[in-house]
């Protein structure tokens, strides 16, 4: 912005610059004709004072030969002829006259003649002989200064220097206009250039669209003059943009872009400027809205005509969009309004039934609360904050058969000074989101190896410890990673259970069964957790070589009281053992459930009628008793 | 020390003396030979009367020299008389305008700036020798063209009339 209006204001200053250096010429163009005439002018007026004071001395001489006039006021006009002649003879003034037609020759014979006078003039008598011869020898000069007038002023020689003159003069003007000319051309040249090129520089090739730096100038631009109307931002979003891209090809990508830029400019006033931010990302600003329905509405009807089928390849993808609306009414900056509208994108995106979602302050809390507790937790694990607000508690886990503890799974608990218990879900997110994962990671080996060196939570033979992983350390570096945390916090590999998602082994299926393999080599036990709420199929589980499965609680939950729950549990079990799968139940709460769980065959159970996740410092006190029954009394 | 004391006591004496004559001297004497100059118009000396100049009372008031080349000489001569200045003065004018004539009643106009700034001199001799009418005498303008090439431009030219003949200053 500030170097295209520094751009510009070079171009104007050197188009000023251009045109006042022609006006300059110009002006000294006729200032030196001026003067070459004036020298003319000088000229001549030193050629005809010199007739002049000539003529005078003639005709004094012939008055005082009539007695007209004194001999005092015959030698005034010898003496001020003399002095002409002197000064047409000397110095620079006269110097090109001079020159011209022999005219210092013929001057200064005349000079000769008037010095060689004097004698005579000095003694001249009334009536005498010698003042008559004096008339007729000036008499005789007359003539030829007489000639010298006319042969500068008028002969062939001075009209041909003058139309010499006049000719120079004709080719200058006609230089200098086309000086101006091209001048003006090269100016008008330069600033279509410009204005070309801002154009380009402000429209996305692919959508014909604005693009994001043209949105930001026109978003100040809204900002600065608070037009009439309300105003409002909306930030668009393909869902599932990626995927089209990377299913057809780049190529195929862009044309549906196009389809949808099509689409939206179709489907809004003239006046809204519609631009196109980034891959997949528009943005709008709607202007002189009459109200907030209307921008609303506006933005639905649109929400709505970019639900279509794209067709491509034989392939069909369903296009849809999220929709996040902010306007423009109490917001102080133009970077608000930005964050505002997409934060309710974000909205929008996550919530399944609203695609369209306005912007309200709670999200700006949220956003807040998220920015915080992301702090708080960098501070956490970047600093290597062991004993600090996060903490393990550990659930233990019994076979159901004789009540035996078989160990404990570690959850993580984050007493916030400031927002209190934090929800491990929204701890996990915000690790996950902001590229804390594998730190997390290695604050859950930290914190074990904490707990058992200062809390004593000293782990039997035989005892196993269950980590929940991160999806981020899901990866081919998975094992080695592992291998790494055990070697440095002192655990053995058969102490150590990992549970997995089934989501987080969908995203490749054939990496994620060779991470599966290789830690088993390594003696770690892994056992999927939640099963039964994502997308898995059974065939899925013939594939993926697990040791535990842990039947999610929505299962197990008045597993007494339904019927088809229990067929489902009972399923799950016999196709787990048939696999040599155990299979764990989760959530175990009451006797009834406890007893249903074992009759249908689950292997080991965890879950509040056992014990709630205990405190570090509670957990030895566990081994001993080692009969959850007996802890309880 | 002491002597030179009473030679510079002595100097601010006389020269209190000639300005006092000066300031007294408001009437002219008549000239004792031929009229080179005469001066008229806002002029307070001289109860105002038109001041004709011989030689010799110009010679009386104080003299200044230019060093310069002119148009209508060869090479730089040394020109000596009274700077208009000074003459304006002698008259006691605040005229702002100086009409000047010469014997062929050529004429040209003198401004303030000529003569306080560019410092127009009223010359009478040229290397020592009196300017005669055969040598643009007796009296003629002129400006240090040599030292102030910015004064080497026609409209000084213009105004350096010789053979001066008469001032009529303007208020």
């Amino acid at each position: 912005m500030m170097k295209k209006w520094l751009n510009s204001l070079v171009l104007y200053g050197v188009a000023l610059v251009f045109l006042g250096l022609s006006a300059i010429s110009l002006n000294e163009y006729f200032r030196n004709s001026q003067l070459i005439s004036s020298h003319i002018q000088l000229s001549a007026w030193s050629l005809a004072q010199l007739e002049l004071e000539q003529q005078k001395f003639f005709n004094n001489l012939r008055l005082f030969q009539a007695g007209a006039i004194s001999h005092k006021e015959l030698m005034l006009s010898y003496d001020m002829l003399w002095n002409r002649l002197t000064i047409f003879l000397e110095g620079d003034e006269n110097r090109d006259i001079r020159s011209r037609f022999h005219a210092d020759k013929t001057v200064g014979e005349f000079f000769d003649l008037l010095r060689k006078l004097e004698p005579a003039m000095l003694h001249l008598q009334q009536n005498s002989s010698p003042i008559s011869q004096l008339v007729q020898d000036v008499a005789a000069y007359q003539s030829r200064i007489r000639e010298l007038m006319v042969l500068n002023f008028t002969g062939p020689e001075a009209s041909k220097q003058l139309d010499g003159i006049r000719q120079s003069q004709r080719i200058l003007a006609f230089n200098i206009s086309g000086l101006v000319l091209s001048g003006c051309l090269l100016v008008f040249y330069l600033l279509r250039q410009s204005r070309r090129y801002n154009q380009l520089a402000l429209s996305d090739p692919l959508t014909g669209l604005a693009n994001r730096s043209a949105f930001q100038q026109q978003l100040k631009l809204t900002f600065s003059r608070r037009q009439r109307g309300l105003s409002a931002l909306c930030l668009i979003d393909l869902n599932h943009f990626r995927e089209v891209n990377l299913t057809l090809g780049q190529a195929q990508g862009d044309d549906m872009l196009k389809r949808v830029a099509q689409r939206i400019r179709a489907h809004l006033r003239q006046q809204d400027m519609v631009a196109r931010l980034d891959s997949d990302d528009f943005a709008i600003i709607l202007k002189d809205l009459d109200s907030r329905e209307e921008g609303l509405g506006l933005m639905r009807y649109l929400q709505r005509v970019l639900v279509f089928e794209y067709l491509a390849q034989d392939k069909v993808f369903q296009v849809d969009v999220g929709i996040g609306v902010a306007f423009m009414h109490d917001v102080v900056s133009d970077d608000d309004i930005m964050l505002e509208a997409s934060l309710a994108l974000s909205e929008a995106k996550r919530s399944k039934e609203h695609a369209v979602a306005l912007f309200e302050p709670w999200m700006s809390e949220q956003e807040h609360r998220r920015r915080e507790l992301l702090q708080s937790l960098r501070r956490l694990l970047e600093g290597g904050v062991v004993d600090g607000a996060l903490r393990l508690v550990y659930q233990p886990v019994y076979r159901l058969s004789d009540q035996t503890m078989l160990g404990a799974e570690a959850l993580i608990r984050w007493a916030h000074p400031h927002y209190g218990n934090i929800p491990p879900p929204e701890l996990i997110e915000v690790a996950e989101n902001n590229g804390l994962g594998r730190a997390l990671g290695e604050w859950l080996f930290s914190r074990l190896q904490f707990d058992r060196d200062v809390n004593r939570v000293t782990w039997p033979d035989g005892m196993t410890v269950a980590l929940n992983l991160s999806p981020s350390l899901f990866h081919a570096g998975l094992p080695d990673w592992v291998a790494g945390q055990l070697q440095r916090t002192g655990f053995r590999a058969e102490q150590l259970v990992l549970e997995i998602t089934e989501n987080i082994t969908m995203v490749d299926f054939q990496r994620s069964k060779q991470i599966l393999e290789d830690l088993r080599q390594m003696g770690i036990k892994v056992a999927l957790d939640d099963f039964g709420t994502g997308y898995s199929s059974l065939s899925y589980l013939r594939e993926l070589k697990v040791d535990k499965l842990k039947i999610d609680r929505s299962f197990i939950h008045n597993l007494h009281e339904d019927q088809n729950q229990r067929m489902f549990v009972m399923s799950i079990v016999q196709l787990a053992h048939h696999l040599q799968v155990q299979v764990v139940a989760e959530g175990i709460e009451c006797r009834p459930e406890e007893l249903l769980a074992t009759e249908l065959g689950c292997d080991e159970g965890q879950g509040y009628l056992y014990a709630r996740p205990l405190e570090a410092s509670h957990l030895p006190g566990m081994w001993l008793v080692g009969n959850p029954q007996q802890a309880l009394h | 020390m002491r002597r030179l004391g009473l030679a510079v006591g002595i100097t601010l004496l006389a020269a209190l003396m000639v300005f006092s004559y000066m300031a007294r001297a408001s009437d002219f004497p008549a000239p004792m030979d031929d009229v080179i100059l005469t001066v008229s118009g806002d002029i307070k000396a001289n109860s105002g009367k038109d001041i004709d100049f011989d030689r010799a009372m110009l010679a009386a008031l104080p003299q200044s020299e230019i060093n310069t080349g002119t148009p209508w000489t060869e090479g730089v001569h040394n020109y000596k008389g009274v700077l208009l200045k000074d003459l304006l003065k002698a008259v006691d004018s605040q005229g702002k305008e100086i009409i000047a004539r010469a014997l062929n009643d050529y004429q040209t106009t003198l401004t303030i700036q000529h003569v306080d700034e560019d410092g127009a001199l009223v010359a009478m001799e040229e290397d020592g020798q009196a300017l005669t009418v055969r040598n643009k005498g007796p009296l003629w303008v002129i400006f240090p063209l040599t030292d102030h090439p910015e004064l080497n431009v026609p409209s000084i030219h213009s105004a350096m009339i010789w053979q001066l003949r008469a001032i009529v200053v303007n208020p």
